[in-house]
């Protein structure tokens, strides 16, 4: 890919076929040099480096060049696994829906289902309101929740773009990315300041058909409505 | 309602007698179980099918969107850059 730093080897596209064959920007997880060190429990590929989960991003199809290699089934499930846990999907979307626990102690961190304006993520842009999708261990621990914007455009498919809010906006999953968290505003907040549990579900299943992760879910226990 | 037997086209026999399981047929189950398991994968494929227009149509119209255009364009690369770090 273009204009990435030496510490990058390649980008791991996570968005479905069909996203990806219309839309202009793709959902992309970086993949690291072997001479980084990675974070604890990262994935790693052999030969390759590793897998930066936690840095995903939402990036310009234009950015891309040419294929660099065909990940492992086994890799590629290990990814889903690893992205499914963070985003609490079983818990939400099997069942009656369960929010993620949350650790104990003072909120200092972007949490699980607050929306936030988050500025434009390279700074001249005009600040959006996201809602963040992550289990609040990881945003605690992390410093990088992942987010989701939302949008009061109108849109055809409410299964990829959930309409929450009691219909008045809609999520948008297949813009899934992660952010490093002093470019939310933890201060000043829009209003309503976050999604209920059922919006939370809504979303949930709009990430679960954006990134195609319908069988990962079965592999992680879960059994989704039809 | 009257029954009406049809013949059943080559293709679909092969199909029923090759099992492939990758369409979900089980080679341990009978000649009729195995021709219901061919319908309901081609029901399956059909919705995938229909599900993946829909997308296609949102999709697009998703990716005209004044504020997907921002939010792309404005999109920071510190992912990617040396490290993301």
């Amino acid at each position: 890919m273009e204009g990435k730093g030496a510490g990058t080897v390649g980008a791991l596209v996570l968005t479905n076929d069909v996203w990806n064959d219309v839309m202009s920007g793709v959902a992309a997880i970086p993949i690291r040099s072997p001479a980084i060190q990675p974070y604890p429990g990262a994935i790693r590929i052999r030969d390759i480096g590793w897998i930066d989960l936690p840095a995903m991003a939402h990036m310009p199809q234009g950015r891309l060049t040419q294929p660099l290699y065909k990940l492992t089934a086994q890799a590629i499930e290990r990814t889903e696994d690893k992205l499914i846990d963070v985003l609490a999907l079983v818990d939400l979307c099997c069942g009656d829906p369960l929010p993620p626990h949350s650790p104990a102690g003072a909120v200092t961190y972007p949490r699980w289902g607050d929306i936030y304006w988050v500025k434009g993520f390279d700074t001249g842009g005009q600040d959006k309101r996201y809602v963040v999708v992550s289990h609040d261990h990881h945003n605690a621990a992390n410093g990088r929740p992942f987010l989701v914007r939302t949008t009061s455009a109108p849109k055809r498919n409410a299964q990829d773009f959930p309409l929450v809010q009691d219909g008045a906006v809609h999520t948008c999953p297949g813009e899934l990315q992660t952010a490093q968290a002093d470019w939310v505003e933890m201060t000043k907040r829009p209003r309503p300041d976050a999604l209920n549990v059922a919006d939370m579900a809504a979303t949930a299943y709009g990430l679960i058909s954006t990134f195609q992760l319908e069988t990962a879910i079965v592999r992680n226990g879960g059994e989704l409505r039809d | 309602m009257n029954r009406v037997s049809v013949p059943v086209p080559e293709e679909i026999k092969k199909q029923v007698d090759n099992c492939p399981t990758e369409l979900g047929l089980d080679p341990s189950a009978s000649e009729a179980q195995r021709y219901a398991q061919l319908v309901d994968a081609g029901v399956r494929a059909m919705r995938a099918q229909v599900r993946n227009e829909r997308r296609r149509v949102a999709y697009a119209e998703h990716n005209e969107s004044q504020g997907y255009v921002e939010a792309l364009e404005t999109a920071d690369d510190w992912a990617f850059r040396e490290g993301g770090f």
